[in-house]
């Protein structure tokens, strides 16, 4: 976690001199991007603590937050692969409104921990950007009550079936 | 100086004093054999933690072979600057205290004007105030660099406020001379320099990483190698190496389970001070504190926290000034009240454990 928080503050503080320097001047829509950000950041965590929980408790008594141990990665490739799935999301976010979503998805959480998943995905989504950016597609919102549940019920199944 | 200069001076000394009187009447209370006053801030002020070696570095110097020539893993400007007093005083421990004392009354001045070019008078003081206060804090008095980088630091930053960028150079490069930190203040001048875009005078802001090289220069001198010094932190009694974050923070987490004595007064402690520090840093992007101190404030701390094996977190983080500045920024009157309540009575504690002789380096 607290390699998580130093690489948070700088890259929080990037965005600032962006910012300052005039380059990002659409404050709405910086703040718009930080909470989606955000909540990509925060999805990617929940999958990596529930992965290692079915670890700790099905495989090996390991620490829930030890990644090498449930999966397999070194700290610089988790923090590639985190950085790697925002910026991904944040481009398909431009392209269809409410795109980041994706994430919430049955094995997204691949994205988290594969660092050519999360390569892939953030390339393919910078294309899809690049192409229907400006077009107004949006992603219908996830509106009926069951879905939600049964979305993280399916995460949570897929999750300990590849586990 | 201004009245108010004075009145903050001595109300941040009265404070420290004040806590030192206060755990000498309880030590006394409880324990009737302890020593007088004076014997007491003797040894605890001159021979905890690093102070003999700054006090041996002022007298004898540093030494190219023997027994020694380890000690010169520790920055050459605050020794240099006790051997100077000490042609006056002529006792080189009385001059350690006495410089660290009055660099510290300085410090607490430029952190209230520093904070009075941003902010109201009691917005000010809470700042002050807080770094008077700091748990750590007893550090200030005695014979370590704590006092003089705080003043060097908030010297730079001050200058830098004020975009006067030679006098950055100038307390920068002093500032790095004191302490390895020191060079992490280019990072704020630069940034202020780069976001102002207005002085031809910024290129001074380089002469900041000089200190450090003049260190260098001393090493490899007197070594024989510019980096001689990382070889004798690796070695024993420190076994400070380069880390990342991750991997030094669960090492506290595991030495204090194995070691609860040690949990609370130190990797508990550096655990806790990492994640509120990042969290203040954090609460000041929010609330708009002026970058190049949260530039300053990240990279000393993720620097600082690069230390493998480190055991004096709680005294490194006393001089991450921008905690205070931004402590500074909270409006809410509570939060404030709770912040130097709680501010207080760990201050009281860890002062009170030091004087006692624990482990807190």
């Amino acid at each position: 976690m607290g390699g998580f928080v130093a690489v948070a503050l700088v890259a929080a503080l990037g965005v600032r001199f962006f910012c300052e320097m005039g380059w990002l001047k659409n404050r709405a829509r910086v703040r718009q991007n930080a909470r989606t950000a955000l909540c990509v950041f925060f999805t990617g965590l929940c999958w990596m603590t529930l992965g290692g929980f079915y670890h700790q408790f099905f495989r090996a008594n390991a620490s829930v937050w030890d990644i090498a141990a449930v999966w397999g990665l070194n700290d610089l490739e988790m923090y590639f692969c985190f950085a790697a799935c925002i910026a991904g999301a944040l481009f398909l976010d431009g392209a269809f409104r409410g795109g980041w979503r994706i994430v919430w998805l049955p094995f997204a959480f691949y994205l988290y921990v594969n660092p050519m998943a999360a390569l892939a995905f953030c390339a393919v989504s910078a294309v899809v950007y690049g192409t229907l950016r400006g077009r107004g597609f949006a992603v219908p919102r996830f509106s009926a009550p069951w879905l939600m549940p049964a979305l993280i019920l399916l995460g949570a199944f897929a999750l300990f079936a590849c586990l | 100086m201004k009245k108010i200069d004075w009145k903050v001076a001595l109300v941040a000394l009265g404070l420290h004093w004040l806590a030192i009187l206060a755990a000498y009447c309880l030590m006394r209370g409880s324990d009737p054999n302890v020593g007088s006053l004076f014997s007491l801030l003797r040894e605890r002020f001159t021979t905890a933690g690093d102070a003999p070696h700054y006090l041996s570095i002022a007298t004898e110097g540093y030494q190219s072979t023997g027994e020694k020539a380890n000690l010169i893993v520790f920055y050459p400007f605050y020794p240099l600057l006790i051997a100077l007093f000490t042609l006056v005083t002529r006792n080189a421990a009385l001059s350690g205290i006495l410089l660290s004392q009055v660099c510290y009354c300085a410090a607490s001045v430029v952190l209230f004007r520093l904070l009075a070019k941003d902010h109201d008078e009691r917005a000010a003081w809470q700042g002050t105030l807080l770094m008077a206060l700091y748990p750590f804090g007893i550090f200030t008095m005695g014979v370590f660099t704590e006092s003089l980088f705080l003043l060097l630091t908030l010297l730079t930053l001050y200058a830098i406020r004020k975009r006067r960028y030679g006098a950055a150079g100038a307390f920068g490069f002093l500032a790095a001379f004191t302490r390895t930190q020191g060079m992490l203040l280019l990072a704020p001048a630069l940034y202020e320099w780069i976001v102002s875009r207005k002085s031809r005078r910024g290129w001074f802001v380089f002469c900041i990483p000089l200190g450090f090289g003049a260190y260098l220069l001393i090493n490899r001198v007197l070594q024989g190698s510019f980096f001689r010094f990382l070889e004798h932190q690796a070695a024993p009694p420190w076994y400070q190496t380069t880390k990342w974050i991750s991997e030094n923070l669960a090492q506290h987490f595991d030495m204090a389970q194995a070691y609860p004595g040690l949990a609370f007064i130190i990797y508990g402690a550096q655990i806790a001070l990492y994640f509120l520090t990042a969290a203040a840093l954090f609460y000041g992007l929010w609330r708009g504190t002026r970058t190049c101190y949260l530039v300053y404030g990240a990279a000393y701390l993720i620097f600082t926290y690069f230390s493998g094996w480190m055991i004096s977190g709680g005294r490194y983080m006393l001089c991450c000034v921008p905690l205070f500045l931004i402590a500074a920024d909270i409006k809410s009157e509570r939060a404030r009240r709770l912040l130097l309540a709680a501010s207080t009575l760990l201050f009281a504690i860890y002062t009170y454990l030091f004087l006692r002789g624990y482990a807190i380096m």
